[in-house]
């Protein structure tokens, strides 16, 4: 018994290992399912289905009126004085603003200045002959020509004397050289004023365009200045072009009007109102004009039915938002209480046409490579069956808040992951979630 | 082991030994060395390298992996290692850690391996009984049929127990391995070869007390088998849970197939979990051989010198 002890001990050890085994077996087993589910993400998984898109553009805007009147000034100038506050009702040619006059004033010295040096250098550029000097030179060339005339008459007198005898030979040479004189003298006007038009010619084909240029220039400096000398006369004063009511003010005491931007906004009261909502661009493409749609009312709890009228570049943010316009009809616009600047939101829904793949918009990922979506794949492997994800290269054709048709190498039978416990990527093991 | 020591005591006392050991059984002793050691290789390397890393794994094996290279003129060798760089469980951690694949196949193999030895023992015991105890015309030719049928290659028998199995409506479940794994010849040939040589005196004695058959097989003859039995048991459970053509070709579903049909889908890019893989289906048979190892060599080393 003594010899088989050590065996004895060796083979309970071996029986407890063994018994171990499967224990470990055992358990591993049970947990199996709860360890995956911990380690593994998991994923839901959706399959791509065809089908249409709703497009839903929803918006809030504000009544206001058809026809607002923006007022502007033509000079950049000190504001003095504003008797108008907003919401008060003016009539066409009452003050909105007084500019200050001293501003003017200093504006209309400075704009003077500039008017006289664009006329002294328009007095530069047209250097050359004038009219005058041109008549001038045609009157002397005229009286040498006359004086030639005359010597030339003298001396053949003088000649006919001096055959006849009662003239001498000397008076004959004299006679000769006064037509000389008489002709050099007319060569020499004539000449003068042959260069004159030529030089006239010249300056007058190579200065016509800046000469025009320059003449425009201080036509429009010489209106400026007419304007600021009209405007300091009527004490800076900006009438209200229409009968309304103030709608916005832009402008404070003491700051500066700009032309850039209008000083005031008034609003016509002569007409209705209308509803006026700013959305994307894309979401003001799929609506089209003569859309009806209705208004939500808020804080009156009324729906209004409007027309969509128009679509114009938002003035908020131009070239990214455009206004969509509704008209209401007058008789809703009333019975609903509506006053300017009564809010509302408004929610337009269009059905697209069928697409052979949709996918819920959770499924569509995208890196600097493009969009793609991470398809579940079912692979046989030493370890039993488990799902990877395949990376598919796709494109969003279109797209709903909630789906979006794709076009890709993508089936019907595909799995494509919509949604994830953990972050994954091409080529990881995931477990399905129910 | 020990019981060969303790025998080989008894009968060559120490100051009996020769001093010289012949040459002849240095040179067996140093063949038996050599023939060990390459059985013995391929365990230890196994578990080495499965606690190995996949990138040393690969760093090893990457020739043959690559199937050699046209650098290396399509010749590939290995480079086995026995001791890892970094000793790590990673192998491990990817089979077990909630892996229902792999644990699914392993119960699989146990579904399918308790009933073939446990029935095994039952029938093979039973047929062993009637076979040694009983005399009636013809049984030496029946049992030497047994032996012709155990000496056929299983794979003979694979093609009529599949028409069988498909004629009863059992393809496909785990009882049409179970049943030709059952009605095995082998246990009956080794339990018949032990039993026969128990002392007739004990049976009649046990026949003369009043006890019946039944009374005999349970309390007289199966103590007396228990070597027999163990070693039955341990070879069968050998024999079955390495078992693959059977599954394969009775099994169509993948969640019924046992571990041993695990390796075969081990693909390249796996080796280390192919070696932790390895390394966990064979240390059920390394640990059930451990602990019947005495029986098992008693068992079949009494029916040896017995028949001989």
């Amino acid at each position: 018994m003594e010899a088989n002890y050590p065996a004895q001990t060796n083979k309970r050890k071996t029986r407890n290992l063994l018994i171990g085994f499967v224990v470990t077996m055992a358990l591993l087993t049970f947990f199996s399912a709860t360890i995956n589910n911990i380690s593994m993400p998991a994923v839901s998984a959706a399959s791509p289905m065809p089908g249409t898109l709703q497009k839903v553009v929803s918006a809030n805007g504000a009544f206001g009126s058809k026809d607002s009147v923006a007022v502007d000034v033509d000079k950049s100038c000190k504001v003095g004085m504003i008797p108008v506050a907003v919401g008060d009702s003016v009539s066409a040619g009452d003050t909105l603003l007084l500019l200050d006059t001293d501003d003017l004033k200093d504006q209309l010295k400075t704009e003077q200045d500039a008017l006289k040096k664009m006329k002294n250098n328009r007095k530069k550029m047209s250097l050359g002959y004038t009219a005058q000097d041109l008549t001038q030179l045609e009157v002397a060339r005229d009286n040498a020509k006359e004086k030639y005339d005359q010597a030339q008459d003298d001396y053949d007198a003088v000649k006919a004397q001096v055959q006849a005898g009662t003239a001498t030979g000397e008076q004959l040479e004299a006679a000769k050289q006064a037509v000389e004189d008489a002709k050099d003298d007319y060569n020499i006007k004539k000449n003068a004023l042959s260069h004159a038009k030529t030089v006239n010619s010249r300056q007058k084909q190579s200065n016509s365009l800046d000469i025009a240029n320059m003449d425009v220039d201080i036509a429009a400096q010489q209106k400026a200045v007419d304007e600021l000398q009209a405007l300091i006369k009527n004490k800076g004063k900006v009438a209200a072009p229409i009968d309304g009511k103030v709608l916005q003010i832009n402008v404070k005491e003491g700051g500066l009007a700009s032309p850039s931007q209008p000083v005031m906004e008034l609003i016509d009261t002569s007409e209705g109102l209308e509803f006026h909502a700013d959305v994307s661009n894309e979401d003001a493409a799929i609506i089209p004009d003569g859309t009806q749609i209705e208004i939500l009312l808020q804080g009156l709890s009324k729906i209004i039915p409007a027309t969509l009228r128009e679509k114009k570049d938002s003035t908020a943010q131009p070239g990214q938002l455009t206004t969509l316009y509704l008209d209401a009809a007058a008789a809703d616009i009333a019975s609903a209480g509506v006053q300017p600047n009564q809010a509302g939101d408004i929610r337009y829904v269009q059905q697209t046409t069928n697409y052979d793949t949709t996918l819920p918009n959770g499924a569509i990922r995208e890196d600097s490579v493009g969009e793609f979506v991470l398809v579940a794949e079912e692979k046989d492997t030493p370890l039993g069956k488990q799902q990877f994800l395949r990376r598919v290269d796709i494109t969003v054709t279109d797209s709903d808040p909630f789906r979006s048709a794709v076009s890709g190498p993508l089936s019907q039978r595909d799995r494509v992951v919509t949604d994830s416990d953990k972050p994954v990527d091409d080529g990881d093991k995931v477990r399905i979630a129910s | 082991m020990n019981y060969i020591i303790k025998r080989r005591q008894k009968a060559c006392p120490a100051e009996r030994l020769p001093r010289r050991v012949p040459k002849r059984y240095i040179i067996l002793g140093v063949l038996l060395w050599i023939l060990a050691f390459i059985f013995i290789f391929p365990v230890v390397m196994t578990f080495a390298d499965s606690f190995m890393s996949e990138e040393e794994i690969a760093q090893n094996y990457g020739p043959i992996e690559n199937n050699g290279s046209s650098e290396d003129n399509g010749q590939a060798y290995a480079d086995v290692k026995l001791i890892p760089e970094i000793v790590t469980l990673d192998q491990y951690y990817t089979i077990l850690k909630g892996n229902t694949g792999y644990l699914m196949m392993f119960w699989n193999s146990v579904l399918l391996v308790l009933p073939i030895i446990i029935g095994q023992v039952a029938i093979g015991s039973l047929a062993a009984y009637a076979f040694s105890m009983f005399k009636f015309r013809g049984r030496s030719a029946v049992f030497a049929l047994y032996l012709v049928t155990m000496l056929m290659p299983f794979q003979v028998t694979l093609v009529p127990n599949y028409i069988m199995a498909n004629a009863m409506g059992i393809l496909g479940q785990y009882i049409s391995i179970i049943f030709p794994g059952i009605f095995t010849t082998f246990g009956v040939f080794l339990l018949r070869q032990f039993m026969v040589h128990i002392p007739r005196e004990c049976i009649e004695a046990a026949k003369m007390d009043g006890a019946g058959h039944v009374r005999i097989f349970f309390r007289v003859v199966m103590p007396l088998c228990k070597p027999a039995l163990a070693s039955l048991l341990i070879l069968s459970f050998i024999d079955n849970w390495g078992m693959v053509e059977q599954p394969l070709i009775f099994l169509k579903d993948a969640n019924m197939q046992p571990l041993s049909l695990y390796l075969s889908k081990i693909n390249a890019g796996s080796l280390g979990v192919a070696f932790a893989a390895s390394a966990l289906f064979m240390l059920p048979i390394i640990l059930v051989f451990l602990y019947g190892e005495n029986h098992l060599v008693e068992g079949i080393q009494m029916t040896n010198i017995k028949d001989s």
